[in-house]
């Protein structure tokens, strides 16, 4: 029974600690997006345009938050479901020893 | 034992669908409030002439799914139909000389933000 608690408790420890790294990557990655657009707008700085220009890049950055809040919280959900998988399979181990 | 394993498995479930709430409260609502530009820049590039049927209906159900506030009603969009469009829009202003080849730049980089948000909200 430790041993099953023990591999429960793994398995949790595990997919926080894999959440928490695709998080940051996903932080920086978009941090790294935003830096880019930027830099394109400070070429358009005496473009008629301009004006246009950065609302453009707005919404292009908070689509692209979005895109990434929606992309890490899919992986989320494929990590949940794989813990509860795991947890289901070491929870019937407990009962074939029980 | 069993109270414990039942009290995670309960609260993991509790946090599953983060996906679901994601697209909803994260997403949809920039997709919504980016689609007047995009829309304009279709209008724009159908240069006065009238949607062909498929392009109409991708449009009335974009604008549908916005009216409606829910993004379930995006469900089988044709956004490759509005991604040429919009992106022709963009094309027109620029061969027009109304918008400079920098600011197209800017102007495309929103239709693709928009097409990939489509295609994460209908997951095609």
């Amino acid at each position: 029974m430790t041993d099953v608690i023990h591999d429960l408790e793994k398995l949790l420890t595990d997919a926080i600690a894999e959440t928490g790294v695709s998080l940051q990557k996903g932080a920086a990655e978009l941090a790294a997006y935003a830096a880019e657009r930027s830099a394109h707008l400070a070429t358009l700085v005496d473009d008629p345009g301009f004006q246009e220009a950065v609302r453009a890049e707005r919404d292009a950055v908070a689509l692209e938050a979005g895109i990434t809040a929606v992309q890490q919280a899919d992986a989320a959900d494929a990590r949940i479901v794989g813990v509860i998988q795991g947890g289901l399979a070491l929870a019937a181990r407990l009962i074939a020893v029980a | 034992m069993r109270n414990r394993v039942t009290s995670v498995v309960v609260l993991l479930l509790a946090l599953s669908c983060a996906g679901l709430r994601a697209r909803e409260h994260a997403l949809w609502p920039q997709v919504a409030s980016t689609w007047p530009a995009v829309h304009e820049s279709i209008v724009v590039g159908l240069e006065g002439g009238a949607p062909s049927t498929l392009a109409a209906a991708a449009i009335n159900q974009v604008e549908g799914a916005v009216r409606a506030d829910d993004y379930r009603l995006l469900r089988g969009v044709d956004w490759t139909t509005i991604d040429f469009l919009a992106r022709r829009g963009v094309q027109v202003r620029v061969d027009s000389g109304d918008a400079s080849e920098g600011l197209s730049v800017s102007l495309l980089e929103r239709i693709i933000k928009f097409s990939e948000a489509m295609q994460e909200l209908t997951g095609r």
